[in-house]
């Protein structure tokens, strides 16, 4: 008797959600923090999956919606806002300069896309170093407060833990709404074939935009909590290096799942922390790892078990596997 | 009698380069009837759809639906008019279900699916469970109810090209635009299309179609202008059609020279 596939998801989803909730009781406190920054990075990416996968465009500006996030958050939390309220507003002002941004360059597509967000990000890395009295120049603005919501304040890193996957798991959750949406099934329908697309009245310009909001706005939230992590943030942290790092972690990940974001960054997050010894050499680890997954799992670490699955009826000798969900 | 144009085209031109693909394009498609548009290879038959669909623009000419002009349109505007099209080469989305597939025709029309689906309010599932069974109707309509939770890109080409009668039909069309929808296609599925095509114009939908298949058009369609280096040169009913010298000329060549040879 097969058990019917979704039941293996649920039940995969509810284990992963399980030891999420109790990993930080059984780890190393310091080690807590790794596993907050890959809470924070899977809301990024979950965002430029939205965008990437779905829409089938390149954006090499992350980062900069992720700074952008961040120093909203930490300016606004400084003069004294609440957290929530500069949480929210960092959303929106990033989804703002992604509206001022997507606006000219949403026209131009894949790799003139990228192109232009790219420059954008490299122009936000020489804003936030140079716009000293608002970002605090190179060497960046420290003091943020933690983040408290009422009279509760996240200031330890367990507690943070639980704030970041909380959210994340908000973020996730209407991902997948967004993907059985109207909305969600015409950016699919964009990036499968844009000309039959717009043939059935998809506005596709339209619909791209609407996700690159989405995208920047996640980004921005993203950068927000990260702000209030350590409490310090300086352009080091946004630079295209880390939007390449972002474009990687949801290509590793998978780009085609909204899954794909949140494993993409755990995964990435975790080898960069244990090959922290090799200082700038584990580039050369994880770019071989990219190689080595684009090659063999082109469409990510989501598509393991499928692969898995398809691995193992090859083996027990089975004809055609055609599947049938 | 008098005769309704739905869609019509005057004086449409159009030249890639030097090469002029439409010359003083005037036609005109009654509603409810089924018109196809025939022609040798390279006759411009496809020009002629993008022109009207606004994937190309015409140098001159104009194009009236319904007594609207069509020029300043975009290609997404024609959905929402009624005006449907399927390409040449099949185009479904792959990596959807048939049955998504079939849905897609609902986005544009349904501006509370999306941030109503996105919330789930209940006005937008009562929309989207609407959708959901037109759809499946329409996919039994074209005899793909059996397959509707594959993917698209799994399913023989002949049925892909079934899905996007079915896909176009979801927007309600009032016109039909089919692009050679049985190029590549074996005898048995070109019948099949056949008689979907029949039966969808039953139902109260113009249909305007361009074929090479000259008994598939011939048993079709109540009317038929037949095309030749970006010209019309000549229209009228099938047997007309079949009578007329210049039609075979363009399509086997002069008379002359067969004597000639044989």
């Amino acid at each position: 008797m097969m058990i019917p596939r979704f039941q293996w998801k649920s039940l995969a989803v509810l284990v992963f959600c399980l030891i999420l909730a109790l990993l930080p009781w059984t780890i190393n406190p310091f080690r807590v923090r790794v596993f907050i920054l890959g809470g924070i990075y899977a809301i990024a990416t979950t965002g430029l999956t939205l965008f990437m996968g779905f829409t089938g465009q390149i954006s090499i500006g992350q980062a900069a919606f992720f700074g952008i996030g961040a120093y909203t958050s930490a300016i606004l939390s400084k003069v004294g806002f609440p957290f929530v309220f500069s949480f929210f507003a960092s959303g929106l002002v990033a989804a703002a300069c992604g509206l001022i941004i997507g606006f000219p360059c949403l026209r131009a597509r894949t790799f003139y896309l990228a192109m232009a967000t790219l420059a954008f990000g490299l122009s936000m890395t020489i804003i936030f170093k140079n716009w000293t009295s608002l970002t605090g120049g190179v060497s960046g603005t420290g003091g943020i407060p933690a983040a408290g919501i009422g009279p509760f304040l996240f200031d330890g890193f367990i507690s943070y833990y639980y704030l970041v996957w909380i959210i994340a798991a908000i973020v996730l959750f209407f991902a997948y709404r967004l993907t059985r949406s109207y909305l969600g099934m015409g950016l699919r329908a964009i990036g499968e074939n844009e000309v039959a697309a717009e043939s059935l009245g998809v506005k596709s310009y339209l619909f791209r935009l609407i996700s690159f909001l989405i995208c920047s706005f996640l980004g921005g939230i993203a950068g927000s909590l990260y702000a209030h992590l350590d409490r310090v943030i300086a352009p080091e942290n946004f630079t295209s290096e880390e939007s390449i790092i972002f474009l990687s972690m949801a290509v590793i990940g998978g780009l085609k799942s909204i899954y794909g974001g949140l494993i993409g960054a755990i995964v990435f997050t975790l080898i960069g922390e244990q090959l922290r010894s090799l200082d700038r050499a584990q580039v050369i680890v994880v770019g071989g790892l990219l190689v080595f997954l684009v090659i063999f799992l082109p469409r990510g670490l989501v598509s393991f078990p499928e692969k898995m699955e398809k691995l193992v009826s090859k083996l027990r000798g089975e004809t055609s596997v055609q599947k049938i969900p | 009698m008098e005769e309704v144009a739905l869609l019509k085209t005057e004086n449409i031109s159009k030249s890639f380069g030097g090469v002029m693909a439409l010359k003083n394009v005037t036609l005109g498609i009654e509603k409810d009837k089924v018109t196809a548009l025939i022609g040798p290879n390279g006759a411009g038959k496809t020009t002629l759809f993008n022109v009207i669909t606004k994937m190309d623009s015409a140098d001159s000419g104009k194009i009236l639906f319904d007594g609207h002009d069509l020029s300043r349109l975009k290609p997404y505007d024609f959905a929402k008019l009624g005006i449907l099209r399927t390409y040449q080469r099949s185009m479904p989305f792959g990596e959807m279900t048939l049955l998504e597939n079939v849905l897609c025709g609902g986005i544009p029309a349904s501006a509370v699916g999306w941030l109503g689906g996105f919330f789930r309010t209940k006005k937008a599932m009562r929309v989207l469970e609407r959708d959901r069974q037109k759809a499946v109707e329409l996919l039994q309509l074209v005899g793909l109810f059996e397959k509707q939770g594959m993917l698209a890109q799994n399913i023989a080409y002949g049925e892909q090209r079934l899905l996007e009668v079915a896909r176009a039909l979801a927007c309600n069309p009032k016109i039909l635009l089919l692009d050679e929808p049985v190029a590549g296609m074996n005898p048995e599925e070109s019948l099949e299309m056949a008689k979907l095509i029949q039966r969808i114009s039953k139902i109260g939908l113009t249909i305007f179609v361009i074929e090479h298949n000259l008994d598939v058009v011939m048993n079709l369609s109540d009317m038929i202008y037949v095309l030749n280096h970006g010209e019309i040169i000549a229209q009228g009913e099938p047997n007309e059609i079949q009578s007329n010298e210049k039609v075979i000329e363009a399509y086997l060549g002069r008379k002359g020279i067969w004597r000639a040879a044989g």
